[in-house]
């Protein structure tokens, strides 16, 4: 069956909108509903003994907290997922942020300012994830003298009000938490507290996030054992948890022993971007239909597809962008290219990436159209995207999570990959106490020396490893870093 | 004195610096002949001094001593000899917008010609030629064909098999027909000799189907020949060198026969290791796939990055898309601990081999599709992308393929091989 151009134009105006540029939190909640995924493996973060979910950027993280907090769509997950019917996934369970709480919560300056003036580190890390959980659960409390307390009066970015005045009410905010977790236990309730965006906690402030984060994990590891309805959820950065897991003391390791990991297969990968494809629209949905790809219907979730492995996906992929990258056969399978183009430095791929990448593919196509028969994209309008969220992504990064890239950026402009680690740790320390960063000129990288900062953009995929000492850049990152890959034969 | 490798890049380089805006000569060409001395064919400038010729030879012969022949001017040349530079110049080699060389050899012309086109497009049934060739012998090449052939055998395909390591034939005697009895009388150097004397040769005079294994598709096998007293004579009566026109080639005219008569869906070369003219016959171009062992030796990437060269950048350089190809690492130690190390070096040395041999420059137009990049270079199927073959004790010795066929047909290492090589013809078994 072939497209005619105006079916086709309107295919792609749908596939363009898909993803909502890959934000989960920029999507209403009927679009979040439509496109999230309920992904088998990571189901297991909603059982109430797992404390700890760890993740790589992008992974979904802040997926599963929506899914949970905001939207509620654990009834559908429970529904839906076989996996998830067999964990103890409780019927009765409040969902409450423990963090972010926008201004209920201290800005980076009153953070600092607070553990800079605390004698005991250890103590003001604790006490203030003890204060603000009491704010959090003060709805669901019984105690009387706690409701009326100042502690719960005062606005959140008063830290050290809240604090001192947590500390003045002695023993009494512990056993409202006991009376609370005794109540719920009585009704076969449950309260999850979650806690995410923790690596922006302090803006950039590394010591602050750390201290934060230490607190937190130092608290919950004393506390989960106490309370058996009140429980954690702490979703943290899989690199932050490896690269800070010492400096988070002996702590993490008991809450480490019951953690969740979001990683994503490729079966599930390609699930997601279907799910997102075929719940895009109602034109979209049909003309997946139409490939092999089984699909079930949930009136929460809308099309769920179902596949037993990878390849079960292929038909679709290959029904929107043809078998192959290339004119002929040579130039890769599409299946396999999109995931690969769309993976980090360790290999891990990127769920907003992959559906980025098809986004703006469409867009590229509409502008440009190539594609004929019944397919959406060729694979020349993928290629231009590729270099489109690259660039989007870099400044995505650098906005939100790693504000001094720019200043790495700047350091290895022009410069061909692969490169010798010897000479991009020479690079990254020429200048290594100017500014990191264009519009906040006091950040800096997490890192003493180059080699450290070498090491790190190896660990969060900016950078990946080659043998002999050698250091490529992922596509993902290659365009929007400004480098390019060297060598090849010269054309006359 | 310098040595005859140094007289050419001595010539381009005085030729060069002649050559060219504002220069005195316009263009020209390096004739390095038959015995290594170099001559070049100039065309002058009009602003060009009078005494600039002379000059010049005197130049040319003070630095390249007993290896120059001459100057040739072709201004003011007449007519018949003016055609005659400047079908030169067509027919010669490109090192510059307005340099070119013409090779003149006495063998292996196949590896000094300008590259070609693959013998016929591998699409609308006609079959893929896929060549299999090493630079050095014994790394397994030939059990690699074997294991491609049996493969695709047993999903009822006919694969047609080729011996064309003519100095060491190989593959007849692995793929024999059980018996001596059965076995062809004749081979490929019989055909190639015969062939002005029998144009209309029964084909099957020179092949057997190899014997017991497969029971739905077929092995067809051409050997070198049977390896009597008059095989030697035969041979050295057997010109491989290029023709004009060059469909005209033996080899060529062979494997049309074949083609036609016998409809295989696989045409296989098993190659003779080296720099032969056989191999320089399927690496110039021929094949719609060359698949190229190596090892982690220094001698074999040595060797490896010249056919790289003549598969790749020769042609980038010429316009050309690059010769399909795809490297095999083979005879990968079987201790995991060692083969890590292997494969991460041979991936390494790969890389750097195809990058510098293989791969055109990234372009700047991202539509541009139509060679290999180095962009390209992350895809799984790219062609530096090694697939292992590791180095398996229990076909150190074999009796008879027939032992091990199954073997061959199952191994995890050769299936993944087989499905890459069916995969670039779009050929995957479901």
């Amino acid at each position: 069956m072939t497209l005619k151009g105006e079916e086709r134009q309107d295919l792609l105006f749908d596939l363009s909108r898909m993803g909502s540029s890959g934000r989960a939190e920029e999507e209403g909640s009927e679009t979040f509903r439509r496109t999230y995924l309920p992904v088998p493996e990571h189901v297991r973060a909603f059982d109430p003994s797992v404390a700890l979910i760890l993740g790589a950027r992008g992974a979904g993280k802040s997926e599963l907290f929506r899914v949970a907090v905001q939207e509620n769509l654990l009834p559908a997950i429970i529904r839906t997922t076989r996996e998830a019917r067999n964990l103890r996934i409780p019927d009765k369970a409040k969902w409450l942020p423990g963090y972010p709480l926008a201004r209920d919560f201290p800005d980076a300056a009153g953070l600092r300012r607070f553990y800079d003036s605390q004698s005991s580190k250890a103590d003001a890390e604790r006490d203030l994830w003890f204060a603000y959980l009491v704010r959090t659960v003060r709805e669901s409390l019984c105690e009387s003298a706690i409701q009326e307390s100042a502690m719960l009066k005062l606005p959140g970015a008063e830290i050290d009000e809240v604090v001192a005045a947590f500390r003045s009410l002695g023993s009494k905010p512990l056993l409202a938490l006991d009376d609370l977790d005794r109540k719920l236990e009585a009704e076969d309730s449950w309260i999850f507290v979650s806690y995410d965006e923790l690596d922006v906690i302090g803006a950039y402030d590394w010591d602050s996030m750390i201290a934060s984060i230490r607190g937190l994990v130092g608290f919950w590891a004393s506390y989960a054992r106490r309370w058996t309805r009140i429980r954690p959820k702490i979703f943290l950065r899989t690199d932050l948890f490896r690269r800070h897991g010492q400096s988070l003391g002996a702590d993490l390791i008991k809450l480490t022993a019951n953690r969740a990991e979001i990683n994503w297969s490729d079966r599930n990968l390609y699930a997601m971007l279907i799910k997102r494809i075929a719940n895009a629209s109602d034109r979209l949905a049909e003309y997946c239909r139409e490939s092999k790809v089984r699909f079930d219907e949930d009136p929460d979730l809308g099309f769920i597809p179902r596949l037993q492995k990878d390849t079960d996906a292929k038909p679709l992929i290959e029904k929107i962008a043809g078998q192959f990258m290339g004119a002929n056969l040579k130039k890769g399978r599409t299946f396999l290219w999109l995931l690969a183009h769309a993976r980090d430095g360790n290999g891990h791929a990127i769920p907003r990436a992959l559906v980025r990448l098809i986004e703006e593919s469409a867009v590229q196509e509409r502008d440009r159209p190539l594609a004929s028969h019944n397919r959406l994209l060729d694979p020349r309008s993928i290629r231009r995207a590729l270099d489109v969220v690259s660039k989007e992504y870099v400044l995505q990064v650098n906005t939100h999570e790693l504000p001094w890239l720019p200043g790495v950026q700047r350091r290895l402009q022009g410069e061909g990959v692969p490169m010798d680690r010897r000479h991009v740790e020479y690079l990254l320390s020429k200048e290594w106490d100017q500014p990191w960063s264009e519009t906040q000129p006091n950040i800096r990288p997490p890192a003493q020396t180059a080699s450290q900062l070498v090491d790190l953009l190896l660990e969060i995929g900016v950078l990946g490893s080659r043998p002999h000492n050698r250091l490529d850049v992922p596509d993902l990152f290659l365009a929007g870093l400004g480098l390019t890959r060297k060598g090849g034969v010269r054309r006359r | 004195m310098i040595h005859v490798r140094q007289a050419r890049s001595v010539a381009q380089d005085l030729l060069a610096a002649e050559t060219g805006e504002g220069k005195p000569i316009e263009r020209a060409v390096i004739i390095d002949d038959l015995f290594g001395k170099i001559r070049a064919l100039v065309w002058l400038t009009k602003s060009a001094p009078t005494d600039f010729a002379i000059r010049f030879k005197v130049s040319m012969n003070e630095s390249l001593g007993s290896y120059w022949a001459g100057l040739w001017v072709a201004n003011g040349a007449a007519q018949a000899e003016s055609k005659l530079y400047d079908e030169l110049w067509t027919a010669s080699n490109e090192l510059g917008p307005s340099l070119r060389l013409s090779d003149r050899v006495r063998s292996r012309g196949f590896w000094m010609n300008p590259p070609s086109d693959p013998a016929w497009p591998a699409e609308n049934n006609k079959p893929p030629v896929v060549a299999f060739y090493s630079f050095k012998g014994g790394v397994g090449r030939t059990t690699a064909l074997a294991s491609f052939a049996i493969q695709r055998a047993r999903i009822g395909e006919t694969v047609a098999v080729i011996d064309l390591d003519l100095d060491a034939p190989g593959v007849g005697n692995l793929l024999s027909a059980g018996d001596p009895e059965s076995d062809a009388k004749f081979g490929v150097v019989d055909y190639l000799v015969e062939l002005p004397f029998r144009p209309r040769t029964n084909l099957r005079d020179y092949c057997h189907l190899a014997l017991n294994l497969s029971d739905r598709g077929q092995v067809v096998v051409f050997p070198a020949g049977k390896l009597d007293h008059d095989y030697l004579a035969l041979l050295a009566r057997l010109d491989m060198e290029p023709t004009t026109p060059s469909d005209q080639h033996p080899l060529l005219l062979m494997m049309d026969h074949i083609r036609n008569e016998l409809s295989p869906d696989w045409i296989l070369l098993d190659c003779r290791a080296g720099l032969s003219e056989a191999s320089g016959f399927a690496l110039s171009g021929l094949a719609n796939l060359t698949i190229l062992f190596g090892t982690t030796s220094p001698q074999s990437w040595e060797g490896l990055g010249v056919v790289i060269e003549r598969l790749g950048a020769q042609r980038v350089r010429g316009g050309m898309p690059q010769a399909e190809c795809l490297v095999v690492e083979a005879m990968t130690p079987e201790n995991t601990q060692t083969a890590a190390l292997a494969k991460s070096t041979f991936l390494s040395e790969s890389e750097n081999v195809f990058k510098e041999n293989y791969y055109a420059e990234d372009p700047s137009n991202d539509d541009d599709d139509k060679f290999w990049y180095v962009r390209d270079m992350e895809s799984e199927d790219a062609p530096h992308q090694p697939s292992v073959i590791s180095y398996w004790q229990k076909l150190a010795f074999i009796s008879s393929i027939a032992d091990v066929a199954d073997d061959l047909a199952e191994s995890p290492e050769y299936n993944k091989l087989a499905r890459r090589i069916a995969s670039r013809f779009g050929r995957e078994p479901e």
